[in-house]
């Protein structure tokens, strides 16, 4: 028996039907693993752009920037005697005033050179508040002179400067 | 007949847009995810760059004769020293890792620029290009250092003048892929 011209119709819109369906589903898997996906990418490129807030604003610190009186010295300079006492400071600070500042983070500086005998540089803790369970965790560093005011040389009155590095660890 | 072709070319039509819609769609997508992750590489890379040629310049060295227990600054000292008297005998000598007394131009260049840049950028496996040279010798630069950065993607330090007694020297990092 021959099928009817109704019949054939019917058919060919239930074969539509089902494609269309068919690519409406893998577009929907499609449109959700993007959403997924550029979600995390959001959220990695966010935590970066903290990590660079954290860095300048550590840089611009004014508890450990170089100063000559009230007067900035240089940017990417950081003072080692304000840095000996800073971690004192910012622990009794911690959430009423240096959290608002950095958050979720650790900010350590490194002395890169000179070295001592030993061939190692001086490490200072400059804030250190890790999130336990964090998401994304990402590094950044950047490269600053440390000026250490207790080693002048004994004829010029020069200052020691040494070459440091400023690490940033934020977590989300 | 003709009422059939006419469904049918009205379909391929149809069929058509949607491909040249999806096509649109797609390339405005990947454009705009393109463009954000270079404008933000960019902005790092810059501040690294400017960060790390103004704390090479101005970090101290202590030991080098006839000052051995002064302070001697990178750029301020040795670089005006190694300008002024690269073709002579120059003021301050400095200490290489096996204790021989090197020319301030020598000491720069093969001891105290390559640690600070391997400690710092070849740590992050970060490909640089370091220069040093008077303003009116170009060719003949006084302290170079790097793999260069040659026909890639490179942010730079931008210039830093120092006024010595044979002319000005400007100093500059690039920072590439």
């Amino acid at each position: 028996m021959r099928p009817t011209k109704a019949q054939i119709q019917m058919t060919e819109t239930i074969a539509v039907l089902f494609i269309f369906f068919v690519l409406l589903i893998f577009g929907m898997i499609f449109y959700y693993k993007y959403v997924g996906f550029s979600l995390k990418e959001e959220q990695q490129a966010a935590v970066e752009r903290r990590a660079a807030e954290v860095v300048t604003k550590t840089i611009f610190m004014p508890e450990i920037q170089c100063t000559t009186g009230n007067l900035l010295q240089n940017v990417y300079c950081l003072d080692v005697m304000k840095m000996n006492v800073l971690p004192t400071l910012v622990s009794g600070h911690v959430e009423d005033y240096y959290f608002s500042i950095f958050s979720f983070a650790t900010v350590t500086v490194q002395e890169l050179y000179p070295l001592s005998k030993e061939g190692k540089g001086r490490t200072w803790k400059i804030y250190d508040n890790p999130k336990k369970d964090f998401t994304f965790k990402k590094q950044s560093s950047f490269y600053v002179v440390l000026r250490d005011d207790a080693v002048r040389g004994q004829f010029s009155g020069r200052v020691k400067h040494s070459f440091g590095q400023v690490v940033v660890e934020v977590y989300s | 007949m003709s009422r059939f072709l006419k469904r049918g070319q009205m379909e391929m039509v149809g069929l058509v847009i949607i491909v040249i819609l999806i096509t649109i769609a797609f390339l405005f997508l990947t454009q705009f995810a393109l463009n954000d992750k270079t404008d933000h590489r960019t902005f790092d890379r810059k501040q690294l760059a400017v960060s790390t040629l103004t704390a090479v310049m101005r970090t101290t060295v202590l030991g080098c004769s006839p000052e051995e227990t002064e302070p001697l600054a990178v750029e301020e000292i040795l670089l005006d020293d190694c300008a002024e008297n690269r073709d002579f005998e120059s003021v301050y000598h400095c200490r290489s890792a096996d204790g021989q007394e090197l020319h301030s131009c020598q000491f720069l260049q093969e001891v105290l620029v390559p640690e600070l840049l391997k400690k710092s950028l070849d740590s992050y496996k970060q490909r640089y290009e370091f220069k040093s040279v008077l303003v009116d010798d170009p060719t003949h630069p006084l302290i170079t250092s790097g793999l260069g950065c040659k026909g890639r993607d490179t942010d730079t330090s931008g210039e830093f003048p120092l006024n010595t007694n044979k002319g000005l020297v400007s100093s500059v990092l690039l920072v590439c892929d």
